[in-house]
């Protein structure tokens, strides 16, 4: 029995609350538990900017993840909500949750729906990603810092710890050596750039559900047809084999459960893995429509529920589209 | 000879309502008065509308149509309609039925049918079903008994009191589900004694 299973209202604690994945993550738990769990959202934006307060019982705002006193809230968040499962988004925030639980700021009842310390940081960093893929025989664009150490027409250019593509872009070899010519781009962890080799479209998410006790699995592509500020909104909906391997590859070698989700392109005729989110995305609620509840899924199996009824086979490729929701917040 | 006809109302008997009526609620709530949902949920399910719920609550009048009108404004909205969930049994139950020749025909108040049609596929029920029916909720009760008048199922399911009334008012028999918007003790109150706690369990009894 888990923890959170073994309690008559679980409360749940959702971060990066202003994200889609947040919401579709609240949304989730309201759609299959109600009221029967309690939710709590935290946002460094205030309330009335935040549309999954909408769905929460309460609202915290905290301070940036970065900052020396976002822990310290956050575990006082924890103590005053009694918080039984913690579900941190924002890269920065779920390696802070796994270093608070390692360290046992966080209290032991709390269930992190989180890889551990170590696959936080190798898949919240770029850098760090590329080589993990390079050591475990994974295939990846070749990738380095500061400037090429490989030679390529265009480069491609992210920061090495960033979400949703945001400060990315392509450059030429020209363009690159021109920018690099008098330093090297920064490379630090928080603030610095990764360099790239280019891969070609289409770029597929593979959604992915690996339960905690390994017995129950799903994966299922999302090619990007269309992306509004990073984030997918046409999506063609497929099953594949090979990508599915590469999921169950990644599930058993960075030990990620629950839901977790990562993109891989086409280089010559290989797939190559870009990035590896070890939570769902905003995009992963595309996948409801089709009969295939992530966010269900991953809370069922924290709460020792059978995961059977959020995946449906999918036979044939199916195209979603999305539309934003307007919200009037209350002030 | 034409198929055997089963008529079916949407939400609460095939599909719930329960946790986007909360939900809606406390969005619709927010920043107006504190509302117990819970109690209000239950308030509606021995028979209450929105409104009424609420003042049973002790919000205020002015409150209550604030809330009420924000609530009726957004509960068809796709955004909430994605909290509905299938019950457990009506798949396979839809399924069997199908199978063993029945039509079945989908009666549903809705104000915004265009939304339904998009539900219905999120929900894999579209298939299932071998028509669809939207009617006005402000004339539900009639529009209602015309259909079943019309298609003359054997039997007609749902769960409130008025799918009950259409059902009385076309001749058609008429099982109550307590899964949806009224309770098993409200709806009998009202002299539907044949109520069911699901779908599978309401078609059992008219042996089907």
């Amino acid at each position: 029995m888990t923890k959170l299973s073994s309690q008559r209202s679980p409360t749940f604690l959702i971060g990066a609350g202003g994200s889609g994945t947040a919401f579709a993550a609240c949304a989730a738990l309201r759609r299959y538990w109600n009221d029967r769990v309690r939710v709590i959202v935290i946002d460094t934006n205030p309330a009335y900017l935040v549309s999954s307060s909408i769905l929460a019982d309460k609202f915290f705002q905290v301070p940036p993840y970065a900052q020396e006193s976002f822990p310290e809230k956050l575990c006082r968040i924890v103590e005053s909500e009694s918080i039984s499962g913690y579900l941190p988004l924002f890269p920065l925030e779920i390696e802070i949750a796994a270093s608070l639980k390692r360290s046992g700021s966080l209290p032991s009842r709390v269930e992190l729906l989180a890889p551990s310390e170590q696959s936080s940081l190798i898949t919240g960093d770029k850098y760090l990603t590329s080589e993990w893929l390079l050591e475990n025989g994974l295939k990846g664009p070749r990738t380095c810092l500061g400037k090429p150490d490989f030679d390529a027409e265009r480069y491609f250019i992210k920061p090495r710890m960033g979400a949703g593509s945001k400060n990315s872009r392509m450059f030429s070899r020209a363009e690159l050596s021109k920018k690099t010519e008098r330093e090297p781009l920064p490379s630090d962890r928080h603030s610095g750039y990764v360099i790239q080799e280019c891969c070609e479209p289409p770029e597929v998410t593979i959604d992915v559900f690996n339960s905690v006790s390994g017995t129950s699995f799903r994966a299922l592509c999302r090619e990007r047809v269309e992306i509004k500020s990073g984030v997918s909104t046409k999506a063609r909906v497929f099953e594949d084999s090979q990508l599915s391997a590469v999921a169950r590859t990644l599930a058993t070698k960075l030990g990620l459960h629950g839901a977790f989700c990562f993109q891989v392109m086409k280089f010559e005729s290989d797939w190559y893995v870009m990035d590896i989110n070890p939570r769902p995305g905003a995009g992963t609620a595309m996948c409801n429509p089709t009969g295939n509840d992530f966010f269900g899924a991953m809370f069922a199996d924290r709460l020792l529920e059978s995961t059977d009824r959020f995946f449906t086979p999918l036979i044939d490729p199916c195209f979603v589209t999305r539309q934003y929701s307007e919200f009037l917040m209350p002030l | 000879m034409s198929a055997a006809q089963i008529a079916l109302d949407l939400d609460g008997t095939l599909i719930s309502c329960e946790q986007k009526q909360i939900s809606v609620l406390r969005y619709a709530a927010a920043g107006i008065a504190p509302v117990d949902l819970r109690k209000a949920w239950e308030s509606k399910r021995n028979g209450c509308n929105t409104a009424n719920a609420l003042k049973l609550l002790g919000v205020s009048e002015d409150a209550a149509k604030a809330i009420t009108t924000r609530w009726e404004e957004n509960v068809e909205n796709p955004c909430w309609l994605s909290l509905d969930t299938v019950f457990s049994d009506v798949r396979d139950t839809l399924l069997r039925l199908r199978h063993q020749g029945f039509h079945l025909s989908l009666i549903t108040a809705r104000k915004r049918k265009h939304w339904l049609t998009q539900q219905l596929s999120w929900l894999g029920l579209r298939n299932e079903l071998t028509s669809v029916t939207v009617v006005n909720p402000a004339n539900s009760i009639f529009e209602k008994s015309v259909i079943l008048s019309l298609i003359k199922p054997i039997v007609f399911i749902g769960d409130t009191e008025s799918d009950g009334e259409a059902a009385k008012r076309s001749g058609i028999p008429f099982h109550a589900v307590s899964t949806g918007q009224r309770s098993r003790e409200f709806l009998k109150s009202r002299g539907f004694e044949s109520c069911f706690g699901s779908l599978s369990d309401a078609l059992k009894a008219s042996l089907l």
